[in-house]
């Protein structure tokens, strides 16, 4: 498999930027809480979606696009 | 006064819970005959932490003490604005990203057994590395404080103050000095797992047993809308400010926790780290 380190992967951290500055509900109106919907307003519903999809990229991050150590033991195989 | 852990009651959850915890170290001691013989076995557990074991003390790592003790009262005062301590317990990740795929191949690599092996390999120089295991252990030292306050009002408060803050404090602190010294990082990585399990199953009876007794999240909003709606609006600007700021500052310092850079080096593998922080 060829090799891959995430920090190498620009368009990786241009998605995580954009998810790390919607992390914060500084786009929507000061005060504001309804509708509040099960019993949750509903920004912190949009917060806690946002926060499911740092999570869900972060699983495909780490699952697809870190793969180091097998060349390295290929490497010290040589 | 009356609670449901006060009294004989209180007291036997607490021994048992503390003896299981030294049975846990003395078992892996009796298991694992090799482990004061070398340094790699006895802090790293010979770099053969699996996935399941890695999963749950990286679990036990970042969420200490505070979250347990901490993390309810600040959510009281902060309302729904404290959601941002969902979002960076997820972000660490991040901050993991940065350096841990490359610092796992060069613990590996180099033999690494503290985050200081790190430093003088990267520097080669003793002042940078005396200088950066100083700064980690000032940090360690709040840390592990924390942890002791927790404690003694995590049992002092829970039964009801039978169990005195000082004298929980005493006796979780000397088993925990016991079966770190016996097991080494096999033994907390272990009792870890043990005390991540019962955290979980914890939370979620605590989170089932606050509905039936104090109402769902509907009434508390319905009445913190009546009485203090500000802990259910968009917070304002000092508050979005304060938002970022915590969770860059959560994003790196605790990915770097000297303790969590530890585990690290004793994965058993790339995959096994990959999937314990998954």
């Amino acid at each position: 498999m060829k090799r891959k380190e995430p920090i190498n992967n620009w368009k990786l951290w241009i998605l995580l930027i954009i998810l790390y500055i919607l992390c914060v509900p500084w786009y929507l109106p000061k005060g504001s809480y309804n509708p509040i919907i099960w019993g949750v307003p509903y920004w912190a519903l949009i917060i806690m979606g946002i926060s499911l999809l740092v999570s869900i990229t972060l699983t495909y991050i780490v699952e697809f696009h870190w793969h180091i150590a097998d060349d390295e033991h290929e490497e010290s195989d040589d | 006064m009356d609670l449901a852990f006060s009294g004989v009651s209180g007291i036997t959850i607490m021994v048992s819970y503390g003896l299981l915890m030294l049975a846990i170290g003395i078992w892996t001691f009796l298991k694992n005959k090799g482990i004061h013989l070398s340094n790699r076995e006895f802090y790293l557990g010979g770099g053969k932490i699996g996935t399941v074991v890695l999963f749950f003390t990286f679990f036990a790592t970042q969420y200490s003490g505070n979250t347990i003790v901490g993390y309810a009262p600040t959510a009281y005062r902060m309302g729904f604005m404290w959601l941002q301590s969902i979002t960076f317990f997820i972000l660490i990740v991040i901050g993991y990203l940065l350096f841990a795929p490359r610092l796992y191949i060069l613990s590996k690599r180099f033999e690494f057994i503290t985050p200081s092996d790190f430093i003088e390999k990267r520097f080669n120089n003793k002042g940078v590395t005396l200088l950066a295991s100083l700064l980690m252990l000032y940090g360690l030292c709040n840390f592990l404080l924390e942890q002791i306050v927790a404690i003694g009002q995590g049992v002092s408060g829970l039964t009801g103050g039978t169990v005195p803050y000082q004298a929980a404090v005493i006796f979780f602190v000397t088993i925990m000095i016991i079966y770190g010294w016996l097991g080494g990082m096999r033994s907390v990585a272990y009792t870890d797992t043990m005390q991540g399990i019962a955290l979980l199953f914890g939370v979620i009876i605590l989170l089932i047993g606050s509905i039936i007794y104090f109402g769902s999240v509907g009434e508390a909003t319905s009445y913190a809308a009546q009485f203090s709606p500000e802990k259910l609006g968009v917070p304002d600007i000092d508050g979005i400010i304060g938002w970022f700021s915590m969770l860059i500052l959560v994003t790196i310092g605790a990915a770097i926790y000297p303790h969590a850079i530890q585990r690290i080096y004793a994965s058993e593998s790339e995959l096994t780290l990959k999937k314990s922080l998954t």
